[in-house]
């Protein structure tokens, strides 16, 4: 490992956990979140000298993710495989399979609002970014965050009482699944 | 179902998918890895070159069906070798090609084919045109016209015409110079003196009384017998009707006939433009004033449709006041001391005017016929005078006479003044009032 790749790995270690949580969230059902992460890291790496602030790696690397991911979006529909793999994984991280269809129908949901007022959301609730970070990130004000974030809070709500035939849907795959298991 | 923050909370509670010890596997790995996917080169793909080709094809087809390409623009601009000619626009021009005796020419004409066109010159400065020389010596087609009437000529142009014609049209040859050569040194010479801008776009040559007219006005004295010999070199006979038409599409030179426009036009134009120009057309604006030289008179013979004004002078003399007609129309001549004028026998427009201003020591008879009207304004003097007034002639004079003898066949006589014995005969006259410081009034019944 070079000079750079130290300083580099250094930096990151900083933002592991915040940014492997919103890869998580962007890649589910779509692609292997490894395939993500790889994607920004090499992103991040190759542009690493034209980051003019080093400790606001996070913020690259977040909205190059989202970049990615928002391209990815584009090309990609859900995926059955990857979802029954994601799934798979929560349930070996200890989650119950309920939990698990809750997490896929909450990501599903997630995909459905608006793409500031999710990203928003995402950060705020998984990620844990604060909402000055946020607001920095989305490269807008406090207020605006504070806005969104309440209305993604009220439609994902919604979303999530008005799909029970997703939710029984995705349930079923995940008996069935978990019956053939 | 969980509440969403529930979900939430597992959620961050659950450890990352990676480890950091994986991602420093992937960050050693980064030195070896290919290039990023958002490299240029694999974004052009069948579907891009497609969204961009399709409607930027649309968008062109539409704009050429709306907009379609005018035939104009399509000709082939051709520099000049000369930087004199900023434009020159050939399309085939037929090396000497004369048609001469065309039948029925007129559709050639109200649309003249490309080919007949064979230069357009934009001259921007008087410079330019004096290098014109070599440029003149292009061989043009030439279109010799005799040209049917396309219109219902009117009687009064007719007889407008048809007099003058008579008189002088067998001298009125058609112009067989260059045309273009012509019209060019023309131009210069023009500019030259001031007697025509470029931006009065037409211009009109013609002849009253074998000056040079251009544009409807006499160009000054001075410079006629320049512009004299420049048509005489270039064979142009100074002719009453004939007529050079000059502007930027076309040249037309020929004469006014009864059947309209005959001569040789060169460029683009409808005929029917042509045949309707009439004699008066051509004619200076205005009157003209000149003195006829006479000799000695003491008796005058007014004929004609004309407006004599007489009055006492020291030295016998005539002046004509002529509008819209030929100074040739007027004849003014002495025979034994009797001034005839005649303005009848050459027919004029409708807008001709005639006035004539005689000054004479003495008058001893006066004679007025046809349609002749004789003025005096002041008393003429007079010993022994005797008037005659035939046809449908005016007189209204007044006279200072020791004897008149007036004689009234038909007409209308106004007389006044002092007269020491006045003898009226004959035919029976109807009298008003006397004679002797009074008005009398004579009217032939």
């Amino acid at each position: 490992m070079n000079q750079r790749q130290k300083e580099f790995t250094e930096l990151y270690e900083k933002c592991h956990e915040a940014f492997l949580r919103y890869c998580s969230a962007l890649a589910y059902g779509r692609l292997e979140v490894q395939d993500l992460v790889q994607d920004v890291l090499l992103s991040a790496y190759t542009h690493f000298d034209a980051i003019q602030k080093k400790e606001d790696l996070l913020h690259y690397l977040i909205r190059a993710a989202r970049n990615r991911a928002i391209s990815i979006r584009r090309r990609k529909h859900f995926q059955t495989e990857i979802l029954e793999h994601q799934k798979e994984r929560l349930v070996a991280q200890g989650l119950s399979l309920e939990m698990a269809l809750d997490v896929q129908l909450l990501y599903w949901c997630l995909d459905q609002l608006p793409e500031k007022q999710g990203d928003a959301l995402l950060l705020f609730e998984i990620s844990g970014f604060s909402i000055k970070e946020i607001a920095h990130i989305q490269k807008s004000k406090e207020n605006a965050v504070k806005t969104r974030l309440s209305r993604a809070r009220q439609k994902l709500k919604e979303l999530m009482a008005q799909k029970p035939n997703v939710h029984s849907t995705l349930g079923i795959l995940g008996t069935l699944k978990t019956i053939t298991l | 179902m969980n509440d969403d923050k529930d979900i939430f909370k597992k959620i961050r509670e659950l450890p990352p998918e990676m480890n950091i010890e994986e991602v420093k596997g992937l960050i050693t790995g980064l030195t070896a890895a290919p290039l990023p996917q958002n490299h240029w080169f694999p974004n052009i793909t069948l579907r891009n070159i497609l969204m961009i080709t399709l409607p930027t094809t649309v968008v062109f087809s539409t704009l050429l069906m709306l907009f379609p390409v005018k035939e104009q623009e399509k000709i082939a601009v051709v520099e000049n070798p000369t930087p004199i000619i900023k434009e020159l626009v050939v399309d085939t021009p037929p090396q000497n090609q004369s048609i001469q005796s065309v039948t029925r020419p007129i559709k050639k004409v109200e649309k003249p084919k490309r080919s007949s066109i064979v230069g357009k010159f934009k001259i921007d400065t008087l410079r330019d045109i004096k290098r014109m020389h070599p440029i003149l010596k292009i061989p043009r087609a030439v279109l010799v016209l005799d040209i049917e009437p396309l219109v219902d000529h009117t009687a009064q142009k007719k007889d407008s015409v048809a007099n003058l014609n008579v008189q002088i049209g067998k001298n009125c040859e058609l112009f067989q110079g260059n045309i273009s050569r012509f019209s060019m040194y023309l131009k210069t010479y023009l500019l030259e003196d001031g007697l025509y801008k470029l931006k009065d776009g037409k211009l009109r040559i013609s002849f009253f009384n074998s000056k040079i007219v251009i544009n409807r006005r006499l160009i000054p004295e001075k410079l006629q017998e320049k512009y004299a010999i420049f048509f005489a070199k270039n064979q142009i006979i100074p002719c009453p009707v004939f007529i050079i038409e000059i502007t930027k599409k076309y040249i037309a030179a020929g004469k006014i006939t009864l059947n309209g426009f005959k001569g040789r036009v060169e460029g683009s134009i409808t005929l029917n433009d042509l045949n309707k120009i009439k004699i008066e057309d051509i004619q200076p604006i205005g009157t003209i004033r000149k003195k006829r030289n006479v000799e000695d008179f003491h008796s005058l013979v007014l004929r004609g449709d004309t407006e004599v004004h007489i009055k006492d002078g020291e030295l016998p003399s005539v002046w004509l006041e002529l509008a819209n007609i030929e100074e040739e129309a007027v004849i003014t001549s002495v025979d034994q001391s009797v001034l005839t004028i005649d303005a009848m026998s050459l027919g004029h427009g409708q807008n001709a005017t005639v006035r004539v201003f005689i000054e004479a020591p003495i008058y001893r008879s006066i004679i007025v016929e046809d349609m002749a009207k004789v003025v005096s304004k002041r008393a003429i003097m007079a010993e022994d005078l005797s008037i005659i007034v035939r046809h449908q002639a005016e007189a209204k004079l007044e006279i200072d006479a020791e004897e008149v003898t007036i004689d009234v066949i038909s007409g209308d006589l106004v007389v006044f003044g002092r007269a020491g014995q006045q003898i009226i005969t004959g035919r029976p006259p109807l009298h008003q009032g006397s004679f002797d410081n009074s008005r009398l009034k004579v009217k032939a019944q």
